[in-house]
């Protein structure tokens, strides 16, 4: 079921490796898509989540606080152009040679969850290039910030002969 | 204010099978160096004339990426033992060293680690005496540092 309580998987008592979290973007299409792994050569990137919270304190003296909906985030400061990666390559086109704004508003990314064995794709996340260069004998740099956004499907991820394929829950 | 507290950041080993892959993977590569005055050894000199490749550091994690790829820092010494009698002889030792080592920095492409990617290869001081024996041997010695990345993506 969708909403089914996970689990961590491993030895009790030990923490999550960073590696279990992956984020995958579709460089295929909505019907027939090909994931392609963001974030090779990142060393730093978390989902932020931004739950809109209000706090307060009542007539009564009591403490309240609401939350809504999270506006998950997540940015790549260390981005870096690799030759090979479908990934950044097609970020690349969209952003720096077609400046399409409208695609970059609609891209289908998939979170993986390994550490609990779900994931989670959200169908229309905006993608921002917020940068392209860097410093002077380093590598080139493309720093973006994911904004997960859309219809948002619950999970799971099969890998066969290194392709991986979403499967969404019911199926 | 805890008197165990460090600012220092520990560094990461990576795993001996890669240190030792990576020792003969180097090895190899720089006695295919044109240049070199003699066969390269691993660690072991002969009394008075030789050359040695040492690791001076255990090799470990330079950077870790999100996808549990990381970049190795592979720290090691070329050591030239011979036995010079005049000091043209020593410059030209360290002569000789100074040239591998400029070598093996033009030739990262070739050295081949398994399946990483070797990212760059430098020198980081130049030729120089580092000890001298009895039988009038003497170590030259040159420090390389190598960088080179393994793919956890498969």
């Amino acid at each position: 079921m969708a909403n089914e309580k996970k689990s961590f998987i491993g030895t009790t008592g030990q923490p999550i490796a960073r590696e279990n979290l992956r984020l995958y973007k579709n460089t295929g299409t909505g019907s027939t898509p090909v994931w392609a792994v963001i974030g090779k050569r990142v060393q730093d990137s978390s989902m932020e989540l931004d739950w809109s919270a209000d706090h307060g304190i009542d007539i009564l003296g009591e403490g309240y606080g609401s939350l809504r909906a999270p506006l998950i985030t997540q940015q790549f400061d260390g981005a870096k152009p690799i030759v090979g990666d479908a990934a950044i390559e097609e970020i690349y086109n969209l952003a720096l040679v077609q400046h399409d704004h409208i695609a970059l508003s609609a891209q289908d990314l998939l979170v993986e969850h390994k550490e609990a064995g779900w994931a989670e794709r959200y169908e229309t996340c905006t993608v921002e290039v917020t940068g392209y260069g860097g410093e002077g004998g380093g590598d080139m740099t493309m720093p973006f910030t994911v904004t997960f956004g859309g219809t948002r499907t619950l999970g799971t991820i099969t890998r066969e002969n290194g392709v991986v394929t979403f499967v969404p829950d019911g199926e | 204010m805890d008197s165990t507290s460090t600012n220092t950041t520990v560094k990461k080993s990576v795993d001996v099978d890669v240190q030792i892959e990576a020792s003969r993977a180097v090895r190899a590569w720089l006695n295919s160096c044109p240049s070199k005055p003699c066969n390269i050894g691993m660690e072991y000199l002969p009394d008075d004339y030789g050359m040695a490749l040492t690791v001076t550091e255990t090799p470990y994690k330079a950077e870790t990426y999100i996808d549990g790829s990381y970049q190795v820092a592979y720290e090691c010494d070329l050591v030239y033992r011979c036995t010079p009698v005049t000091d043209d002889e020593r410059l030209r030792a360290d002569e000789d060293l100074d040239k591998m080592a400029v070598w093996a920095t033009n030739h990262a492409a070739d050295l081949q680690i398994g399946g990483a990617r070797v990212c760059r290869v430098q020198r980081t001081t130049p030729a120089l005496l580092v000890a001298r024996y009895g039988n009038g041997a003497e170590d030259h010695s040159v420090h390389v540092q190598i960088f080179f990345e393994v793919d956890k993506n498969g």
